[in-house]
């Protein structure tokens, strides 16, 4: 009888069976949107063309990504459309699916069914991505003893329960949501100042720790799939921020949206078009609110801005050595958390409540306890974000063994108590909405 | 060994930081000391009064006040031009799963506040598992002195199918002290019971409650069980009742009875058979249909009763209706429930008020 490690072992039976219990979960907790994944997944494996160059697909690739796309957008966009509920990380599924088709036929890649079934049922990246394509879900690479691996991902798995449930989840239930309760029209000019970076704050936890535990599952399980966060808030400027943020999805958007709107060597304006247009349906990815969609174009207007400026520092000597002098790293990466957590107003707020908040802002004049609050806050947040995290990883190295998996002790009892034995205040993961 | 040993610190250490999880979380939602005595037994004392609510004690969402009432504080004597009102019965009226400040009472309190703004004080005299015999007890011995110009009287009817009979002798207390709690015990074992309860599937904790039960009638012949109420504990409660109405007309103050509202529909609905199974464990001598029985008949000994003395009555379980949305468990009110109850009794001490004015 072969062991559980040899039927384990990366291969298509692997593949088969992960997709196979995967649909087993899925079909448990919600059937019909099981059907529509997998009705998905087999149009896209019609449209593939792999092997030999003259292979042909059994369904034009156009007819089949605007079929995935028409999907997305009925079930997104149309209110009541669908009678039960929209299949769990639709959004993500079909820009993995959107992927898969696009990849396999430009590269002529091999792909099995049952890697395909397993890549779009996959459940731990199913609600929220990270969106793997053919060459970022891979087997994980052999050496690590079991130990190791139960080691590394449980480790990955409680650092992302406790962003969620001890970052993410207390913020919002003391701070967040005891505001938005309160209405926007009603808070404090120095809250309205603090709101929008906690907001950011609070989105970045939850999310990444979403994938921090998607990353650990699957690697318990025996897969990688790519990283979608690399301290974003540190970025010096909105480019580098969208390749740390999300970066899944980031990517997904450069290659497969924006340089298709653009072209080959596209001119300046259209580049900056096809920047602006991809953002903005980047925006409406994540529903159909006006909100969304200005959050999208905020960033797309930021990017061409960022752009623009780089050209003329590339072309003017004098611009150059103002922006040596006066535009230092901190100065860089205070502009761009700056300029992200203003889109977070968009994101979050309905129009309306989000120019009541910037109004509020506007309306801060310093003073009390606000004058200290909002610099402290803010410092704090960057502070925790990036420089705390990157400190704590070097002392975390040098901890000694015991002293390091008693930490992990007391984090994973705080993590026990914040799921298991106390009342409210856990919220949904963010990003599984889209 | 020292595998062992570093297994044994490590599981002790995962214990430890949930117990400070418990008290940390205790200590900033409730006020809770963090290294002394916590638990609800905090709640109840029993000294020369009766066995009461503990003057000054505090336990979660419940806060008792100097006087041993549930709700604000108190003084003996009450303002010129005020209307004491008091609220009288087991833990219905206590507050059980209401949120802070939507218990019955307390409800009532802010209904009558916002109608008449300073005009009524409404003090909640209800103890949770408090019997008709002992809130006379607690009326003669204590809250008479408050000069309560209208006691609402909530009586619980399901007392009179325990297995023995709640004592209507009222004598005094010998021997009994106030009963102090632990100087320290772990706070963990109790929230993982709790936590354990509601993780529970429905069904599991429904064939628990089963076994429970089973057990404790399998001690006792078939007729042990009765299949509807007995009169002599009807007659019990309707007398006992009229006790503590007379007790409390004595003091000077008018009594308002309210019939007692539980969620069993007829027929009844399928999500009820297990939580009438949490009630019927309490009383393992009755029936579904017994304790449906008591209730029936001990509403219409209320009604009785407030139409042979002249009383005022609330019809509660009319109002509420046997609407799920009002309780949260067999006859507890959810915040909704509650509102409903306040503002049937807010009606009804306004009428009284009212009346009472008249020349």
């Amino acid at each position: 009888m072969a062991s559980w490690r040899e039927i384990w072992r990366p291969g298509r039976t692997r593949d088969s069976l992960l997709a196979l219990m995967s649909a087993v979960v899925l079909g448990i907790w919600q059937p019909a949107g099981l059907l529509v994944t997998i009705a998905l997944t087999g149009l896209v494996r019609l449209a593939l063309r792999h092997g030999r160059q003259d292979a042909l697909p059994r369904l034009p690739t156009a007819l089949v990504v605007a079929l995935l796309v028409a999907t997305l957008a009925w079930f997104k966009y149309v209110p009541g459309a669908w009678p039960g509920v929209v299949p769990l990380g639709l959004s993500f599924t079909v820009f993995r699916l959107i992927g898969v088709v696009l990849d396999v036929n430009a590269l002529r890649t091999p792909l099995a069914p049952s890697r395909l079934f397993a890549m779009s049922l996959f459940l731990p990246t199913l609600p929220a991505g990270p969106i793997t394509t053919v060459r970022s879900f891979r087997d994980a690479e052999a050496g690590e003893t079991a130990r190791q691996i139960v080691s590394h991902a449980g480790w990955r798995i409680l650092q992302g329960l406790a962003r969620k449930f001890l970052l993410a989840d207390t913020l919002y239930s003391l701070v967040i949501a005891v505001w938005l309760e309160r209405g926007v029209a009603r808070l404090e000019p120095y809250q309205c100042l603090v709101l929008p970076v906690l907001l950011g704050l609070y989105v970045y936890w939850d999310f990444a720790g979403y994938s921090d535990v998607a990353i650990g599952v699957s690697r318990l399980l025996g897969y990688q799939v790519p990283e979608n966060f690399d301290r974003p808030y540190s970025s010096r400027s909105l480019t580098e921020f969208w390749r740390r943020w999300h970066i899944s999805l980031s990517e997904w958007i450069r290659g497969r949206l924006m340089m298709k709107l653009a072209g080959r060597r596209p001119s300046q304006a259209r580049l900056h078009g096809a920047t602006l247009a991809s953002m903005a349906l980047c925006g409406i990815w994540h529903g159909a609110g006006v909100g969304f969609l200005v959050w999208g174009l905020w960033h797309g207007i930021g990017l061409v801005g960022v752009h623009l400026f780089q050209d003329a520092e590339r072309r003017s000597e004098t611009l150059q050595a103002y922006s040596k002098r006066f535009l230092g790293d901190a100065v860089a990466t205070g502009l761009t958390f700056g300029f992200v957590t203003i889109g977070w107003i968009f994101f979050f707020l309905a129009p309306a409540d989000a120019w009541a908040l910037m109004r509020g802002a506007l309306a801060w004049r310093g003073g009390g306890a606000a004058a200290l609050a909002v610099p402290a806050i803010v410092a704090s947040a960057l502070l925790l974000a990036y420089l705390g995290a990157e400190w704590a990883r070097s002392v975390w190295m040098r901890v000694p063994p015991l002293l390091r998996v008693s930490a992990q002790t007391v984090l994973l009892g705080i993590l026990t108590y914040a799921l298991l034995l106390t009342r409210g205040g856990r919220q949904g993961f963010f990003y599984a909405q889209f | 060994m020292r595998r062992a040993a570093r297994a044994l610190f490590l599981c002790l250490l995962f214990v430890a930081t949930l117990e400070v999880c418990t008290r940390v979380e205790a200590s900033w939602r409730w006020e809770a000391p963090f290294w002394g005595p916590y638990s609800s037994e905090m709640l109840r004392i029993t000294d020369e009064i009766g066995t009461r609510n503990r003057p000054g004690a505090r336990f979660e969402k419940w806060v008792i006040n100097s006087a041993g009432f549930r709700g604000p504080e108190l003084q003996v004597e009450k303002a010129p031009g005020v209307v004491r009102v008091g609220v009288a019965g087991a833990s219905e009226v206590f507050g059980l799963y209401e949120s802070p400040d939507k218990d019955v009472t307390a409800q009532l309190r802010q209904q009558l506040s916002a109608s008449a703004p300073g005009r009524f004080e409404v003090v909640n005299l209800a103890s949770a598992g408090i019997t008709p015999p002992r809130l006379r007890e607690l009326f003669e011995r204590w809250a008479g002195r408050f000069g309560f110009d209208a006691v609402v009287v909530y009586p619980t009817p399901a007392f009179y199918l325990d297995v023995d009979p709640p004592s209507h002798t009222v004598g005094p207390h010998a021997g009994h002290g106030a009963s102090a709690p632990e100087a320290f015990s772990l706070r963990l074992p109790d929230k993982l019971w709790r936590a354990l309860r509601e993780l529970l599937p429905a069904g599991l904790q429904a064939w628990l409650k089963r076994v429970q039960l089973d057990k404790v009638r399998r001690a006792h012949a078939p007729q042990w069980v009765w299949s509807a109420a007995p009169p002599e504990r009807v007659a019990l409660f309707e007398s006992d009742l009229l006790e503590l109405v007379q007790s409390i007309e004595r003091s000077g103050a008018r009594v308002i009875l309210a019939t007692h509202a539980n969620r069993f529909a007829s027929p009844p609905r399928s999500e009820d058979e297990a939580i009438m199974l949490g009630w019927i464990r309490f009383y393992p001598r009755a029936s579904p249909e017994c304790l449906l029985d008591m209730e029936r008949q001990a509403n219409d000994a209320v009604r009785r009763l407030g139409s042979e003395h002249g009383l005022r009555v609330v019809d509660v379980q009319e109002l509420t209706g046997k609407d799920p949305r009002y309780y949260a468990d067999f006859s507890h009110f959810t915040d909704e429930g509650a509102a409903r109850v306040a503002a049937a009794l807010g009606a009804e001490v306004r009428s009284l008020a009212t009346t009472r004015e008249a020349p």
